[in-house]
């Protein structure tokens, strides 16, 4: 099983315009598990990421999803394919309430059971949510606002959940909760694609670990192991 | 006794038609944000819309008054009105799938977008020309009142009269009825949320699985809706001449400002903002001031603060202001 | 070279548009077409101005133009002394007054601290400012007004050389687009589009009704021409000239018309050319090169530290003076000022159409423009009812002829808008593009 991972973006080449930003670079996760891509600032780290989601144009490689070749798809159509995308900002619906944000998460899904269940799994994911569900989205707290994003995308029933720097400008302590529900959410089934820029913390928690320099793999282990590994160590966590 | 003369004055001519035609402009600024809030440009061609959804009301109405069909005590062109907003929804799609389908797949500038809406505006116009011409035309029928300056005056034993034209309580009644359903299709259908969403934020609303082009259709078909609506609702209350709507665009868009592009309940405030602000502005208060001031103090001149020319100076004033201190607008618009 | 070429071409065919003109219609309609065409032209340039460098989108073109014909009205219409006694002072008094009020009213803001004692104060000053304004403003409107009302009831002009105007014109525009420009941009860029609109209805609003000024709609006419354009009549009386084309062979009244229209067009000519050597300098001087930059990226100009709202509000007022001059030498031609003309389909739609047919950002592509649809417009308005007459031919006399012999003007502003649209979405970049 592990040999043949949920979702492999594999040996991907390509960038937004003509120049190319990713060099034969490969990023996968298994199922049911957490995957973090790490790396300096300009690593191409992101735009991995949203390679697999066909947020850009490919020129060389391919992505698969539990066996499909998904290369051609745009990323709404991935989405339909079961991903799950959270992007680094603008991620919410600032002017409509909490309620209505994970609702248009489930626009494309017509069983209204089915949507309530998952509502109310995702309230108890989140209880805050649940709690500020009438509240309009864009005036809660960055933390919260985060949780409103992953929660709106989770809605969708994901498969594979992409998270693009979930952590970014929210204090420690609402760091380690935040990582504490996104563990919580892969032990439920979901696989787990995070890009981050606490790399500590996420290797932490990572089962698979990418270090990305300049667009292309440089280090690729299990989380703990690219903690141990010295080199590493020295290079990307400051000793 | 003449405070109460001096009240009805005040109601009279300038409560009542400043509502009446606060409630037209309302309605034409909703039009104009809810385009602004989803396609993200100032669509020029919103008063020639108005004009064009006219016309065919106005041309349907006549083809009903000829089969002798009326509404009774109501106008005609009540009757009309779905044929007009079906054939302006019809016109505005097809401009949307031949025109500006074409620059939003570009993701061209919101300018180009205004500048492509200038020639639509120049195209609707000259339509509106052939169809109708461009004289003035009445095509109120059905009641004239609902409430005459007599039976007011009969009632009360007040010197001064309230009078309520039938297309004034027409206007608000309708106004008030569109509104409330708009804001529940907003807030209460699928549909209705998803074009909130959208225009709140495109790409995650598309990362959600919204069909944009049918977010987009929506858009127009309501716009047009609105823009025949607020176009018959102004010409019955007052008349219909092309030109008229074209400077109608005028405290539309001073409108849709003030209240904050891309914000309905800001459209509404504007569309009364600008219309009071217009009536006040324009009436001549000897009127009231006479009841409400003593003899001795009695004005000689009309008291009229701007000579009705310059209707559209309170327009631009209020824009002006606007952008100076507020440019986002009162609600907070984009 | 193939482009100089091709683009020589396309002026040689608009050549040959006014002289098939000349030859089957009549040259003084061909003259006077060109005339109007040469202005349309300018007024192309300043809007050129505007939006091929500077990527500004005016609606209020027709404002500026007013505003060039209110100048030649101020610069060369006869004095009306006992009007002016009467009330003129008072008049500009109550002017001085009102801008008096308004420049308060910012020093007031300007200088309090924000609160609620702010906004009282302002508006205080900016109330009683408005009613002490109005008190003598209007006393001294009456009094001019009551002077002779059926030939006068203004207060006239100061009678000077009406060539003196032309820049007059400039200035008032320049002046009008200072203000809404300051106010409008920096803000989103639909906003200058909705402003520009507002501005110039009020302008036109203005020229109507302010009958003080201008006579309102009741018009002024009779304003002197432009040195050194001779009216038709003096030359029909002039013997020597009667003597040289009768010896020509040609008959006087004919070719006094002509003559004139001949001078008009040299004198328009000459200010063409000299703005488009100006235009052409700006554009390729380093300013051009910085316009264009910012209008191509802003972000990345005004992160390299051009300001960029302040250039944008320079090109504005200039792009809005050439527009102003037009709209002066305009008046100055006709002889007359009518408010009534002043629509902004002729003048601001219009003007656009040139500019975005012709190619946004090269100023020959603006006078081709100009020319050409300048041509079209005129043309069409003799030729479209003519036209559908012979369509209509078939038709009996009745309803629906009529309708459509009289509809055959509406049908400009179809055609209009349609070639507007299908050059924006087929050839974006105009007849003669940007280099």
């Amino acid at each position: 099983m592990a040999d043949t991972p949920f979702l492999i973006g594999e040996n991907m080449t390509g960038g937004y315009g003509t120049v190319d930003i990713l060099h034969n670079c490969t990023i996968a996760v298994n199922k049911g598990e957490i995957a973090v891509i790490v790396g300096p600032n300009g690593a191409g780290k992101s735009t991995a990421m949203k390679a697999t989601f066909g947020m850009l144009n490919l020129r060389g490689g391919r992505v698969v999803l539990d066996g499909e070749d998904i290369t051609k798809l745009t990323p709404q159509a991935r989405v339909r394919k079961g991903m799950g995308f959270v992007p680094q900002t603008h991620n919410i619906f600032t002017g409509m309430t909490v309620e209505e944000n994970l609702e248009m998460g489930a626009f494309i899904r017509d069983d209204e059971t089915g949507i309530k269940e998952t509502m109310d799994q995702i309230y108890s994911l989140f209880p805050i949510l649940h709690e500020k569900r009438n509240q309009a989205a864009g005036e809660l707290s960055g933390g919260q606002r985060q949780q409103v994003a992953v929660g709106r995308a989770l809605m969708t029933k994901p498969s594979v959940l992409l998270l693009d720097e979930p952590t970014a400008g929210v204090s420690p302590i609402v760091m380690d909760e935040l990582f504490d529900r996104i563990i919580e959410i892969a032990r439920s089934g979901i696989s787990i694609l995070m890009v981050e820029q606490n790399a500590r913390q996420a290797l932490d928690i990572a089962d698979k670990g990418y270090v990305l320099v300049q667009g292309a793999n440089r280090f690729t282990d299990t989380g703990q192991a690219l903690l141990a590994d010295p080199e590493v160590r020295r290079s990307f966590l400051g000793g | 006794m003449d405070i109460l003369n001096a009240f009805v004055a005040l109601l009279n001519f300038v409560i009542v038609p400043g509502v009446a035609y606060g409630s037209q402009l309302a309605l034409g600024a909703l039009g104009v944000t809810l385009i602004f809030a989803v396609l993200r440009f100032s669509n020029f061609a919103h008063g020639d819309t108005m004009a064009f959804g006219t016309a065919i009301v106005i041309m349907v109405t006549w083809l009903l008054q000829s089969w002798g069909i009326s509404f009774g005590p109501l106008p005609t062109a009540l009757l009309a009105l779905p044929f007009g907003i079906a054939v302006t929804a019809g016109l505005v799609l097809l401009t949307d799938r031949g025109i500006y389908r074409f620059y939003r797949r570009q993701k061209a500038a919101p300018i180009i977008l205004v500048i492509v809406s200038a020639g639509v505006m120049f195209v609707m116009n000259g339509l509106v020309r052939l169809i109708i011409g461009v004289e003035e035309r009445n095509f109120t029928d059905g009641e004239r009142f609902l409430l005459d300056a007599q039976t007011f005056k009969a009632a009360t034993g007040l010197a001064e009269p309230l009078v309520i034209k039938t297309t004034v309580a027409v206007t608000v009644v309708i106004a008030v009825l569109c509104v409330a359903a708009l804001f529940w299709f907003l807030q209460n259908t699928r549909t209705g949320k998803s074009m909130r969403a959208f225009s709140d934020n495109e790409d995650l609303a598309l990362l959600s699985g919204i069909n944009p082009d049918r977010v987009v259709q929506v858009t127009w078909i309501i716009a047009a809706a609105l823009a025949v609506i607020a176009g018959t609702l102004y010409g019955l209350d007052k008349s219909f001449r092309p030109f008229v709507y074209f400077q109608l665009l005028l405290p539309v868009f001073a409108a849709a400002v003030v209240g904050g592009l891309g914000s309905p309940l800001g459209a509404i405030a504007g569309g009364y903002i600008v219309a009071l602000s217009e009536v006040v502005l324009t009436y001549a208060w000897k009127k009231v001031a006479t009841y409400v001031l003593p003899d001795s103090m009695a004005p000689d001149g009309l008291m009229q603060l701007l000579s009705t020319d310059y209707k559209v100076a309170v327009s631009f004033a209020i824009l002006i202001i606007v952008l100076l201190f507020m440019p986002t607008g009162i609600f907070k618009g984009k | 070279m193939a482009h100089s070429y091709r683009n020589l071409l396309l002026f040689a065919a608009v050549g040959l548009l006014f002289i098939l003109t000349g030859i089957f219609q009549s040259w003084n309609l061909s003259l006077q077409i060109l005339n109007i065409g040469i202005l349309s032209a300018i007024m192309a340039l300043g809007v050129n101005m505007q939006w091929g460098y500077a990527g500004l989108f005016s609606t209020g073109v027709v404002g500026s133009v007013a505003l060039g014909g209110l100048a030649v009205v101020v610069v060369s219409a006869p004095p009306v002394p006992e009007a002016f006694a009467a009330g003129g002072w008072t008049v500009l008094g109550g002017l001085v007054l009102g801008v008096a009020v308004i420049v308060a009213a910012t020093l007031l803001y300007r200088s309090m601290k924000p609160g609620r004692a702010r906004g009282l104060a302002v508006a205080a000053v900016v109330v009683m400012g408005f009613f002490l304004y109005r008190y003598v403003f209007d006393s001294g409107v009456a009094a001019v007004e009551a002077f002779n009302p059926a030939t006068y009831g203004n207060i006239g002009g100061f009678g000077l050389p009406s060539l003196l105007a032309w820049p007059v014109g400039a200035l008032f525009a320049g002046i009008a687009a200072w203000v809404i420009g300051k106010i409008a941009l920096g803000l989103r860029s639909d906003y200058l589009a909705i402003a520009t609109l507002g501005i110039a209805e009020i302008v036109v609003v203005v020229l109507k009704s302010e009958d003080w000024l201008a006579r309102g709609v009741k018009n002024i006419t009779g304003l002197p021409r432009p040195w050194p354009v001779p009216l038709e009549v003096d030359l029909q009386a002039d013997a020597g000239f009667v003597d040289f084309v009768t010896r020509w062979g040609w008959e006087p009244i004919g070719a006094s018309t002509i003559l004139v229209k001949l001078l008009y067009m040299a004198l328009f000519g000459t200010v063409l050319l000299v703005l488009i050597w100006g235009s052409e300098r700006a554009l390729n001087s380093p300013w051009g090169r910085m316009m264009r930059a910012i209008r191509d990226n802003e972000i990345a100009a005004s992160a390299m530290g051009k300001n960029v709202t302040k250039r944008h509000l320079q090109v504005f007022i200039i792009g809005s003076a050439v527009v102003g001059l037009a709209g002066a030498m305009l008046t100055s031609m006709e002889g007359q000022l009518v408010p009534g003309v002043y629509s902004p389909l002729r003048f601001t739609f219009l003007i656009w159409v040139m500019v975005i047919v012709g190619g946004s950002g090269n100023n020959w592509g603006s006078v081709l423009g100009g020319l050409l649809l300048g041509w079209l417009w005129l043309a069409v308005e003799y030729l479209g009812p003519n036209l559908m007459g012979y369509i209509t031919a078939a038709l009996p006399p009745g309803d629906l002829k009529t309708h459509l012999i009289d509809s055959a003007q509406h049908m400009r502003l179809v055609t209009l808008g349609v070639v507007l649209l299908l050059v924006l979405r087929f050839a974006p970049r105009g007849l003669i593009p940007e280099k």
